[in-house]
């Protein structure tokens, strides 16, 4: 058995250097379909299918969120309330968005990530120490700041020092105590960012990452959380479960609970995790690949349905030496499984490569991004898979065909051998009406996300991002740690910014439109407004500065912007949006009206239209913003950063340098990180639109040519047979206009049909993207019209060629021939 | 002679083609036996069912009407794959066009039908060895086909009929594409095989090779009109 499969494998290596033409297109034509796969699985495999990096445990972590409008984390009393009474799961930790932490002192120093966790949250994961020790449960030192680093980072900066723990850091002028390093690989919970520091969130009061009161206050959902079942239980027992705790804690505090339910979500369902944004797109993706898996493997067997036949004699002769069918399908397969493996070959590399372009993809973010793709057995095995897919779907139709031939025509001197007969003409013509059908799903997928990427994009956030540039700033760790110290900075920032040659105006907000993280909350109550039950007090306030809205270019519809005059002295002011007047005021003037916002009574002195701070689709919300410099009592938390923006007269880049110099001249100690153009800043909302759209882009590029090429191949080798006919016709006097039409009629008649079964496929595959394209109907007429129309060009131009060779044959030597 | 010694009998034997509604009888009420040992010659001007006939004999085509009866048992019945393995082990076929593969070597040539048994290695490289020694061919072993003339080629051919040790080797036109020096020499192989022992029934039109034979039919318009039985009863009586 293995001696013929030896020998099989030799023949077929053999007589593929025969036809290196042939070899090499089928070859090229399997090797970008199988790259295209094993890349796109290898990005499944990292992102849904692979545990967190690091993590020992294999089983599914999930995430409890609130169930409530304006965001899913939780707060750290009910986190403890969660932790203490839950039965079905097996442990529950928190941890806070990133933390920026500068390392070092003097000059400029490194930024590193890290995150404020609960004492548990490693243990909980499943991360075991690579030196030293992780958190223990009472870890509340007073005296010393614990931390525990990341394995990249210990190698990196501590040169892997083998006595790190009791290390001393110096991070954000503190003085941080390595009591361990991670796992190699971890990189914390979040997929797609790598952190180098954790530190107890017990502490980030003392390292002014966190708000005074946020351990305490019940209000404050600012931690997201990390669990996992306990076995035995399952995810709907366990819901049930939080469910109910949640329903008990919103009657036991209804001032901060009324209404707030609670849920577990999978990581594919939980916000807050890139499955969540990718899970949709790669699904498309993958589905994509097979489109093309399917194409390319048509186009394949349909050259070696033509080899076949070419090599009919040789067929014969086996058969009639004895060989059986069976015998003869599998040497035959074993010429496809070659052309496979030989794809796999040259698809494998380039699908290592390929593996990072996804990185290309990911949005600017200030944030540790780190998508690591690794080359592993499981995608190697799918590699396996698809070449197997990709022999039997190829090689199948062409063994069986090659097999069912007359044994005795075959063998005759002068016999058809060579020919193909009714069957296979038909199986070929089959082979490109179904390639064409399946390029037009892989175009009309590709133009729906395009279309749907375009539409998303141009939606009107409230704000103008051209021409500026944005730069998010964490000063605490440069030692701004008090409220009125970062102010200061900022004011004088500004300042030195617009006496720059080149700016036309500078200013800041502590969250971005459109960035990571949306707004945090602070109540607000109305006179007159009556608060249905439940409605909770919470609305999503801004710190901005002087011109804000100005700079912006968001309009001021009543009222004013902020100005200089609005400083810690003067009276709270306040600027809301036309959907806070909607909701709290019934469209009334809200000019000059007093509430009481974030915990002072302020005067509303300007109105603005609805600005978009967490995705270009987000549902009107309303909203307030208050200056930077009156971030009055409540609201006097942590550093969490601040956008500072540039708006220039040209290109919004080249006025890094004007930002660099302004920050250093005020202070070497605090760096620029992560400056860049705000329409690429804000180009994250639309991100999974992005990667679904480049992508599925290139896919139908891919499809589109094999198609094409396949279409091409048939033509050209439907001219070649019917090289003596054409001679015959143009003997008898054929015009070469009509020789051109005969064949031209043929392949555009394919096309026409491939077209109307695949219109019929695309409808029926377009129902299962309306849910992730944005803005677009996944029955848009003019992506359908369009795709088509594009595709018969193709297909016209892929006819055209042959045709016009068809019309060269000189009728002596076409006659000769035969 | 006695019924062990008939190798091949067809009774009332018939094809008939069917193509575009038109029905074209190649053969008609053939009758014929071949004994083991027998050098038959099947002659008749073309189109007259001679290259049907010897397809019918080879197992690669099925007759319409009749019996066709191999070494006593009815091959009618027989499925594609119990036919190939009487080709593979009962038959050698040698074919005008020599139906070598180009790919392989002259040793994998003649190999190729043993590669269809369940043989080993050693068996098979000692049977090609043979053949092609017997056909004065051994030393052209690694050789590819289009490296020989054509006498050479149609001798390999012979040589892969005759490595299968086959109960008959069927001969189509074995010299119609050789000039008349490497005719005569395949003929001269192929009386040499006879006289070793070997059965063959060979198709010609040619009657300067059809006399070679110890027997020889004529067939015409589809039907046997000489079965040459008494020709040959005769040349053994004189």
């Amino acid at each position: 058995m293995l001696e013929q499969l030896w020998k099989d494998l030799r023949y077929a290596f053999k007589s593929l250097a025969h036809s290196p033409g042939f070899a090499l297109v089928a070859i090229l034509t399997l090797a970008v379909a199988i790259a295209a796969n094993t890349t796109v699985f290898s990005w499944v495999d990292a992102i849904m299918l692979k545990p967190v990096p690091g993590v020992t445990d294999g089983r599914q972590t999930l995430s409890l969120e609130n169930i409530r409008p304006t965001g899913d984390n939780i707060s750290y009393a009910d986190y403890l309330d969660f932790r203490a009474n839950l039965k079905l799961i097996d442990g529950i930790a928190v941890s806070q968005e990133p933390a920026a932490f500068d390392i070092g002192e003097g000059g400029t120093p490194r930024r590193i990530w890290g995150e404020l966790v609960s004492n548990n949250y490693l243990a909980v994961l499943g991360v075991r120490p690579a030196a030293g020790r992780l958190f223990s449960p009472e870890e509340r030192s007073e005296k010393h700041l614990v931390a525990v680093i990341s394995y990249r980072f210990w190698q990196d900066y501590f040169r892997g020092d083998p006595a790190i723990a009791g290390k001393t850091l110096r991070a954000s002028k503190h003085n941080l105590t390595i009591i361990g390093v991670a796992a190699p690989g971890f990189g914390g919970a979040w997929r797609g960012l790598a952190f180098d520091i954790w530190v107890p969130l017990t502490l980030g009061t003392q390292l002014n990452q966190t708000s005074a009161g946020i351990l305490d206050y019940r209000g404050a959902r600012g931690l997201m959380t990390v669990t996992r079942l306990k076995p035995g239980a399952t995810l709907e027992q366990a819901r049930a479960e939080v469910h109910g705790l949640a329903a008990l804690l919103a009657r036991r505090y209804p001032e901060t609970n009324e209404k707030i339910d609670a849920t577990l979500h999978t990581e594919e369902e939980a916000h807050n995790n890139v499955k969540f944004l990718l899970a949709g797109p790669l699904r498309i993706l993958l589905a994509m690949c097979g489109v093309v898996l399917l194409i390319a493997c048509a186009n394949v067997a349909n050259l070696l349905l033509a080899r076949a036949t070419a090599r009919q004699r040789e067929l014969s002769l086996r058969l009639a030496l004895g060989a059986n069918r069976g015998r003869l399908s599998r040497q035959l397969l074993t010429e496809a499984l070659l052309l496979a493996g030989f794809g796999a070959v040259v698809g494998v590399p380039l699908a290592w490569w390929a593996r990072h372009s996804l990185s290309l993809l990911m949005p600017a973010t200030e944030y540790p991004l780190a998508l690591n793709v690794p080359f592993n057995l499981s995608i190697l095995a799918f590699t396996v898979l698809t070449c197997m897919v990709a022999t039997v779907i190829s090689g199948v139709v062409p063994s069986l065909h090659a097999v069912r031939s007359d044994l005795v025509d075959s063998l005759k001197e002068g016999g058809r051998s060579g020919t193909s007969g009714a069957g296979t003409h038909r199986m070929r013509d089959l082979l490109v009406v179904g390639e064409v059908a399946l390029a037009l799903v892989a175009l009309v997928g590709a133009g729906l996300f395009a279309k749907s990427f375009r539409c998303a994009s141009s939606i009107n956030p409230g704000f103008e991002p051209k021409n500026v540039l944005v730069s998010k700033f964490y000063l605490s760790p440069s030692g701004y740690t008090e409220p009125e110290q970062r102010a200061q900075f900022l004011l004088r920032l500004r300042e030195r910014l617009e006496s720059s040659p080149g700016v036309v105006q500078a200013g800041y907000s502590e969250s971005i439109p459109l960035g990571f993280g949306g707004t945090p909350g602070c109540g607000v109550e109305v006179p007159g407004y009556v608060r249905p039950r439940g409605e909770g007090t919470g609305i999503d306030r801004d710190l901005v500065s002087p011109g804000f809205f100005q700079l912006l270019k968001i309009r001021v519809l009543r009222g004013r912007d902020f100005g200089p005059q609005d400083d810690a002295k003067s009276a709270p002011v306040a600027i809301v949006n036309e959907s806070f007047v909607q909701h709290f005021l019934g469209n009334r003037d809200p000019i000059g009206m007093r509430i009481n916002g974030c915990g002072a009574n302020v005067t509303i002195v300007g109105l603005v239209p609805d600005v978009k701070y967490y995705s270009f689709v987000q549902a009107p919300h309303w909203m307030i913003w208050v200056p930077f410099a009156q971030r009055y009592a409540p609201i006097r938390d942590y550093d969490r950063g601040v956008g500072v923006y540039l708006r220039t007269a040209g290109d919004p880049a080249q006025a890094l340098p004007i930002l660099r110099r302004a920050v250093a001249s005020l202070d070497p100690a605090v760096g620029v990180y992560n400056a860049m153009p705000f329409v690429d800043y804000i180009g994250a909302s639309v991100f999974p639109q992005r990667i679904a759209a480049s992508l599925l882009t290139v896919l139908g590029a891919i499809a589109l040519l094999l198609a094409a090429v396949g279409l091409y191949s048939v033509m050209a080798y439907s001219v070649t047979q019917r090289t003596h006919e054409i001679g015959i016709r143009m003997a008898l006097g054929g015009q070469r206009s009509r020789v051109m039409n005969l064949v031209l009629r043929k392949g555009l008649g394919l096309t026409a049909i491939g077209l109307a079964v695949g219109l019929i496929a695309s409808l029926s595959a377009s129902q299962l993207l309306g849910s992730v394209l944005l803005n677009v109907s996944a029955t848009d007429p003019w992506i359908f019209v369009g795709a088509a129309l594009f595709l018969a060009a193709i297909a016209m131009l892929a006819s055209v060629l042959p045709a016009r060779r068809a019309t060269q044959v000189d009728p002596l030597v076409a006659l000769r021939c035969e | 002679m006695s019924n062990n010694d008939v190798l091949i009998q067809l009774e009332d034997l018939g094809k008939v083609f069917y193509a575009d509604e038109v029905e074209t009888h190649a053969l008609e009420g053939v009758h014929l036996q071949i004994s083991r040992g027998e050098f038959l010659s099947i002659e008749g001007p073309s189109g007259c069912g001679k290259s049907t006939l010897l397809s019918i004999i080879g197992f690669l085509d099925t007759p319409t009407s009749g019996q066709y009866l191999f070494k006593g048992e009815p091959a009618g019945k027989l499925s594609f794959a119990q036919r190939a393995r009487i080709r593979n082990l009962e038959i050698g076929f040698i074919f005008q066009s020599f139906n070598l593969i180009g790919d392989l070597t002259v040793y994998e040539n003649v190999e190729l039908p043993l590669t269809y048994r369940s043989m080993d290695r050693g068996e098979r490289s000692r049977r090609v060895q043979e053949a092609l020694e017997r056909v004065g061919m051994s030393h052209r072993l690694k050789h590819y086909p289009s490296q020989l003339s054509g006498g050479q080629q149609q001798r390999v051919a012979v040589a892969r009929a005759l490595a299968g040790s086959p109960s008959v080797l069927l001969a189509d036109e074995p010299t119609g594409n050789l000039d008349s020096k490497n005719s005569e020499a395949v003929m001269e192989l192929l009386r040499d095989l006879h006289a070793g022992g070997a059965t063959l029934c060979m198709v010609t039109h040619d009657p300067r090779y059809a006399s070679w034979a110890s027997r020889q039919v004529h067939l015409f318009d589809g039907r046997v009109v000489d079965d040459g039985v008494e020709k040959s009863a005769g040349a053994v009586r004189g």
